[in-house]
This record gives structure tokens, sequence and C-alpha cells, in this order.
């Protein structure tokens, strides 16, 4: 392992500004804006993906820009093909081709290979991403199968399911759907934090605008969505304490100042959220480069993930909080400390 | 230790991370209908009665949900919902209705702001599944005759050829059917053009319509130079008792069409100008001139494959209704061809669609102002002042099926109801980026909830939130606003006008209990939503009400538009 220098989700998010916060259910999505968009990196959908055997996933970068693949990036395919995901984030060079042999089946009982084309990719169901990045250096391409029957047995897809992420997708086409709808894209926008239940679960920052347009569905869909619905769908639909109701008002004149109000309110509370990660130091460990770019593993206590770098400047990065965090946060949530 | 690999041949087809949408024959398939009992009658006195509680309730849920989706839902997917799921929720809804009373849904076809879709959906029910036993219906079969006539004639010529397509897949060849066919295919005014542009679908509809062996003995006779009388005759059994012109029915023309549609070759050479041309195409590109330009572009991809596309258009321009003109725009102006269309001969939405993706000129705004005033002025409603919210977040732009469509509803929409008021309209953009002219583009949140509270500090009597019925900044913001200011006092109605539905549900996805929903999928469709005021206030009357506003239809005092009038070439039919 190479340890590289250290940094904090500020040194992330560095050049981009908080939006306003978008709120549906139990999950909020804070926009970062910015206006710096690194147009020299291409997004995957400018690639030609296939599997060569399996296990291994071909990007054939038909951009004349480097293409940032985004960690646990899958492609569910409608061809008579074994689906595949990649635990780990890859580097393209422009007009160049890579294969990368630690990908993951994620169809286990499904047969054949991935025909060169362009496929439409998804980003793993959260549940799986933190799995994911854990195996990501290992070359076995069966070491997710476990991992998605859980999922697929929790979530309540059918038993036989088993390895089969194309099940619980297709299970729950509709509710992963809406996502989509609810969460839009904003002006100038590159990054978004993620909070289910008032707490930090995701940080995605990309270099430009229309690299995050490529890849926003495929996070709230897929990753973040799925996430959301399966809390729901444990705990029921509860509003966050993040998201402030409106207190009553007596006119026109006051209910306008009561909007303002449970506005700012909301950006406070969550801004306090936000702002206790920000200087979290994060250990990073250098996994990869093309050229002067580079992609670092990061890890703290409570997040795992990826970024890739240009000397000092995050183009990308994607956090994801880990599940023992998670409970944790649930827990000390549910449970007040002890005092007398 | 050598791994062991564990994938094994999956047998059969793989799943598919998406529900398939159904096919045409799917969709138009029609349930068995032997025992139907109608929850709705009506009695010798003319009063409307329910079968028992249950069945009105379920009656009132049906006719609630056949307006909402009547007006929006084609079977298309949309931002959110995929089309299998869309075209279930629509296909349920019919049956539904179908069952609780014949006479009841066939009324309720004949509404404007009905999509087509609906129209061919109800055709294919109403002639293809005769009075079960034991089901009685509000209306007789003259009148219900009388209906059909009017939704056939409402429709483009495209649509019911398509729909006599699905007969022929769903094999409705009952005397009704056939007779109707052939009435429409044979009496369009413009049968040469649609002879030559829809060969293929004309024929399967004459073919569905005649039979196989009296098609081909008909093609067999039509192909000769000569007929003699016994051959005369037989055509006219089976073709001329069926056109409605005398001149037109001994005409050579009406024979010559006939035998190009069914695949005949006449033995003398066509005269008819359309189809020699047709056939003097194939040796010279230029010799088609005048040629619908989907035949031309069949033509050049076989015959002159190395002839550029451009060339069509160019050959073509006089040929092209006034909706292609619009349509090859884009094409025109990359082949560097300039294809003039009127912006007064399309819908208002259409104008929107386009414009949002090639730009706003003068002459489509002009036409844009002149069709929403006429549209608002047939309007049964005006106010003093009208408030409006448009939603123009990024959901709004619609989905790959129908890009720009709910955004240039919605704006179309803006623009009626903006002239709906005497006095004043209050207007705020929710989301997106105003541009020149009336257009605005997708963009952002879905920040609805200041929006309102600033159009209705301005006093309207009426306040329309156009949306998809999707917040987020954040969702349910826009019901607390609207029941606080119910519990300070203002009182003002507030509509929820949605061009997007959530087939799940089978209804618009609503922002607030508290505001009426009006779903629409073209701005003429905003009357439906005063039906719907009136069955929820008063189911029987209501249901009354719905037939009262049917009876111009039934007794045939109200024709549909002319088939095919959007069909046709620019100056008329040759």
């Amino acid at each position: 392992m190479k340890v590289t220098e250290n940094m904090t989700v500020a040194d992330m998010l560095r050049g981009c500004t908080a939006g306003r916060v978008q709120s549906v259910g139990c999950m909020q999505v804070i926009p970062l804006v910015s206006d710096i968009s690194d147009d020299r990196f291409s997004a995957p959908d400018d690639a030609e993906v296939s599997t060569k055997e399996y296990g291994t996933l071909v990007f054939k970068n038909t951009s004349d820009k480097t293409m940032i693949i985004p960690p646990q990036t899958a492609y569910v395919v409608s061809q008579m093909a074994q689906d595949h995901a990649l635990p780990h984030a890859g580097l393209v060079k422009a007009k160049t081709m890579k294969a990368y042999k630690t990908a993951v089946c994620i169809q286990q009982t499904q047969a054949g290979l991935i025909s060169s084309g362009k496929h439409q990719m998804v980003i793993l169901p959260f549940v799986l991403r933190e799995h994911a990045h854990t195996l990501r250096k290992e070359v076995d391409f069966r070491r997710l199968w476990g991992a998605i029957g859980k999922l697929n047995s929790e979530a309540g897809v059918s038993e036989a399911s088993g390895g089969h992420l194309d099940a619980f997708l297709k299970h729950f086409e509709k509710e992963l759907n809406a996502f989509v709808a609810e969460f839009e894209p904003v002006n100038k926008q590159v990054g978004a934090i993620i909070m289910i239940n008032g707490r930090v679960v995701g940080i995605e920052r990309t270099p430009n605008y229309s690299y995050w347009k490529v890849v926003w569905p495929a996070l709230i869909r897929e990753c973040y969505g799925s996430l959301a619905m399966m809390t729901e769908n444990k705990a029921g639909a509860k509003v966050p304490e993040t998201r402030v109701p409106l207190r009553k008002a007596s006119s026109v004149a006051d209910l306008k100042a009561a909007l303002a109000e449970a506005t700012e309110s909301e950006r406070v509370k969550t801004a306090e959220v936000v702002n206790r990660l920000l200087h979290v130091t994060m250990v990073g460990e250098s996994e990869s480069s093309e050229a002067d770019i580079r992609v670092d593993s990061v890890a703290s206590e409570g997040f795992v993930g990826q970024v890739v770098k240009d000397g000092p400047a995050v183009v990308y990065g994607s956090l994801i909080a880990k599940q023992e965090q998670l409970k944790k946060d649930e827990w000390e949530s549910k449970a007040k400390p002890f005092a007398m | 230790m050598p791994k062991k690999m564990s994938i094994k041949k999956a047998a059969g087809t793989k799943a598919k991370p998406t529900q398939p949408a159904m096919s045409p024959k799917e969709m138009f398939a029609l349930v068995k209908r032997d025992d139907v009992q109608p929850s709705v009658g009506m009695t010798r006195a003319g009063e409307i009665q329910f079968q028992n509680d249950k069945a009105m309730q379920k009656v009132k849920k049906s006719l609630l949900s056949f307006i909402e989706m009547a007006g929006t839902a084609s079977g298309q997917s949309t931002y959110y919902d995929s089309k299998a799921g869309q075209q279930k929720a629509v296909i349920q809804l019919h049956d539904s209705l179908l069952d609780a009373n014949r006479g009841l849904y066939a009324a309720m076809l004949t509404f404007p702001g009905v999509n087509d879709v609906h129209k061919q959906l109800g055709i294919m029910r109403l002639v293809g599944s005769g009075i079960g036993k034991g089901e009685c219906s509000l209306m007789t079969p003259e009148q219900e005759n009388r209906l059909v006539g009017f939704l056939i004639e409402s429709l483009p010529i495209h649509r019911l050829l398509k729909l006599f397509g699905h007969m022929r897949d769903n094999r409705v060849n009952n005397s009704r059917a056939r007779k109707i066919i052939l009435t429409t295919v044979l009496n369009g005014g413009s049968l040469e053009f649609w002879s030559v542009k829809y060969r293929h679908k004309m024929r399967t509809a004459l073919v569905h319509a005649l039979g196989r062996g009296r098609a081909s003995a008909l093609r067999a006779i039509l192909s000769k130079s000569n007929m003699d009388e016994k051959e005369l005759a037989f055509f006219d059994s089976a073709v001329g008792q069926f056109v409605r012109d005398p001149v037109m029915r001994k005409s050579a023309v009406l024979k010559e069409c006939v035998c190009f549609v069914l695949g005949g070759a006449s033995a003398s050479g066509y005269t008819v100008d359309l189809i020699r041309r047709y056939y003097d195409a194939r040796g010279s590109l230029d010799s088609g001139q005048g040629l619908p330009r989907e035949t031309l572009e069949g033509i050049r991809a076989t015959y002159h494959k190395e002839t550029p596309k451009g060339k069509v258009l160019e050959l073509a321009k006089t040929a092209m209704s006034e909706g292609d003109r619009m349509r090859v725009q884009k094409a025109a102006k990359e082949a560097g061809i300039e294809v003039e269309f009127d912006p007064t001969k399309q819908d208002i939405v259409s104008l929107f669609v386009y414009a949002l993706e090639m730009g706003m000129t003068d002459a489509i705004r002009e036409a844009i102002f002149k069709k929403a005033a006429d549209i608002a002025r047939s309007l049964p409603m005006s106010y003093n002042r009208v408030g409006i919210v448009l939603d123009a977040s990024m959901s709004m732009f619609g989905s790959k099926e129908a890009k720009r469509r709910p955004l240039a509803i919605a704006l179309a929409m803006r623009e009626v109801l903006g002239r709906m008021s005497r006095d004043a309209t209050y207007e705020k953009v929710a989301g997106g980026a105003e541009a020149s002219g009336c257009l605005v583009y997708p963009q952002g949140d879905t920040s609805l909830a200041e929006a309102l509270v600033e159009v209705v500090e301005k006093e309207p009597d009426a306040v329309f939130i156009i949306t998809d019925g999707y917040e987020n900044a954040p969702a349910g913001r826009v019901n607390e606003v609207v029941k606080a200011m119910r519990g300070f006092g203002v009182s003002t109605p507030m509509y929820q006008v949605t061009s997007v539905i959530d087939a799940g549900a089978g209804s618009v996805r609503s922002l607030s209990d508290e505001m009426i929903p009006m779903p629409v999928s073209r701005p003429a469709g905003i009357g439906l939503a005063m039906v719907r005021a009136a069955l929820e206030a008063d189911l029987p009357q209501g249901i009354k009400a719905l037939i009262g506003l049917a009876k111009p239809v039934i007794e045939g005092k109200k024709g549909g538009q002319p088939h095919g009038s959007g069909d046709v070439p620019k100056g008329g039919s040759k």
C-alpha cells in the first residue's frame, strides 16, 4: 500500500458551493455547484463497453478526453450476457482501450459476454458499494454474488434471485425511476451531498457540468434511491429532522416570511450536519494513474471512497458512508447519552 | 487451488431490467365480455340508477380516473413511468368503464380533450364487442353508431389505418367493422394521395374488410384492361357501393387506386397521375416530384441509393402536408433546403415543441397568441384576474419518447389561461430559464411554494399551477402553504393543471388535496376538468350531464373534424 497525503472532505469540495436543498421523503440532496467546469474529462457515456471474459470489463474511450469511470459503475444489459461491474474507479486515456481484470459479475447464473457497444451505466446500489470497494483489488469475478444475494433477500426480492442484481432492479423499477424525477439537476451542478434521515450517506463530485448530468441518474436511481427506498420500507416514510415544517402564519405576508424562515432553518440544519464532516481527516492510498492524473482511495472512520486528482486538484470524488457508521448513527439517534 | 467457475448456462431468455412494453396487438386486444352486469343504468323515468353503493363508488372512481387519463396518458413512457405501466393502466380503465355501462363509456369518448389513443381504444371496443348478454346501455344501437361515426371522423387517417390494422390482428371483422373500414378508406377525398402514401396499410385494411378471396378476385379483374358486366357488378358490390360520390364510384381513379393498393398491375397502364409518378420515379427520382415524402424516400433508398436524402425534401416539398412541413424543418436546414410552413395550420402544442427545439420566430409567436386566444374564447369560464404558476423544472422536459412535450403543453396552457382573464394575469415561473418570447427552458429544482404565495399575494380570482406534480424544495411544501392560506381565510380557487400522469395510481400526482386537479394533454381539454367537478359534486346528475353533452353527437347534429385534414398536400388533394 502506498500511502499518499491525507485529505479532508473540504479539500475534495474546494471550488464548490452548496445549492438549495432538495428534499423528498427521507432523502435530501444538497446540489454542489461550481463556476469551475473542467472539460478535460469525459463521462462513461462516451465509452464502448464490453466484457472480454468473466471478470474483465473493457472500455474503449471514443472521446478525445481522458475518461473517468466512477467507482462501482455497472452495466445491466439486455443482451444474453453476464452483467458486470467495476468495483473501483477507472481512467482511460483519450482514444484508447483499457481492460480491467478486477471487474465482477453481478448476474450469477447468466452466461455470455457483453458485446462492444454503448450500454447504459448504473451505479451499484449503496449497500453493495462498500463491499465492492473493500474487495476492489481481488481478481475473482464471483466475489459480489453473496452480497447481491443478501441484498435481494433483505429487500424481499425472490429467494431464488441469488446474485442477480437485475432481479433487484427489475423488482423495484418503478420506485427507483421516481427518484430521477424527484431530484433534479440544477444549473452549474458538478456534485451533490446526499442525506438520508438527516445523515450524510454520500458525497459526489465530478469534473464538469455535462459529466454530472450523465452520472446523476445512475447515482440517484440505483445507488442512493435504493437506499432511501429500503430505509423507508424498513422504518416507514419519516421526514428527517433537517426538514423544517412551516410555522403557523396569519397573512400572506407572514406566510412569505415563514417560508423564508423554514428554508433558512433547513439550510442551517443541514449545514450543521455537513460541517461536522468537512474537516475529518481521510487517509489516502494511491491506486493507479494515467500521466499526471491519479486515482487515490480514501477512508476515514465513517467514510470510504475514491478520488481522482490532478496534482492538488480533486477533479472527481465519490465517498460513501460506511455501514458501521450508519448503524452507529442510528443507534445514537435512538439512544440519547446517559446523564444524571 | 484453482477457483471453480460456477456460471451455468441459463435456460430461456434473459430477464431484462425493465418491464417490456406491450405490443400493439396486445394493447388493442379485446377481453371476452360474455356475462356483463352493468353497474349503472337508467330507469324508465330517466333517472340514473346504480346496482348498489359499492358499484356507485366503483363507477365514480372509474369515471374520474378516465377523465384524468383521457386528457393525458397516451401509453407512452413519461419521465417517471415505463411504457408498460402506462399501457396497463390505460387498458384497465377502458375495460372497467365499458363494463360499468357501454353508453356511458361511449359518451366519455366524445369530449374535447380526449386524445387519439383513447378514441382508437374506444372504437376498437365498441365495434369489436357486441352488446353482451344481459347488458344494457345508456344509448340505443343507432345512437352508438352515430357516435362511432363521429369518433372515426375525428381521427386522422394514419391513426385510422393503424386502428384497422389492429382490428385485423385481433380478428375484428364483423359487418359493422367492414363497413366502417371501407367507407373510411374510400371516401376520404384524398384516395390517390393516401394510396401512394399508405399503400401497405391501405392494403391491410382493404384485404381485411373484403376478405382474402374477394380481394384477390378484385385484384385480378382490376388488372385487366376491360371488365365485363358481371365483373363491374362484382366491383360495385365489393367496393363501389361504399363510395358516396356517384361520380367517383364510376371513375377510373377509384378502380386504379384500388388495383394499385391491392398490388395489381394495370394491364393498360396507370393513368392516375400520382401512381404513374410512383412507377416513373423508380427510373428517375425527378419524375416523382409531388409524391409524398415517405414514399419518395422509400424509392430513393431502394432505387437511387447514391442520391442524397436532401433531394427527396426538394422534390416532395410541394406535396407535404403542413404537419410534415414543420416536422422536416431540422432535416431541411441540415440539407440546406428551404421548406416553408404555415404556423397558423399547426396546433399550439406542436408549435411550442417546434420552437423549443428550433427557436421562436415572430410568425410562430403570432400564431401561438392567436390560437391561445381562440381556445380561451371557446372555454366556458373566464376571470377578471388570473394567477399562473409555471413549473419549469428539469423533469418537465419529458421522456425520450415525448421529448419537450410536457413543457410544450405547459407553455400552451400558460398562454391559454393567461387569456382567460379580462383584466390582468399574474404569473410566476418556478425553475427554468426564461428565453425570449414566450419560451422557457426547463432547468433546476421545483420550488413552487414561493411562486404560489407571490401569485396569491396579487389577489387573483383563480390560481392555476401548471406542473407535473413533483416538487422537491421540499416535497409537501405546496400543501403546507395552501393549507396555511386556507387557515387564514384565502379562499381563491386553486387548480393543478398537469400534463403527465402517474400510471400506477391511475391519477394525476397531486400537490395538495386542497387543489382541484386538471389533467390535460392539450389546452382544449381543460373543459374535461369541468365535467370532473360535476361528477365529484353529484354523480347521478353528473352522469346525466355527461350524456346530455354527448347528445349533439348521438343525435347526429355534430360532426367531427374531417379525418386526414392534416395529411393532404398543401392546397388540398389532387
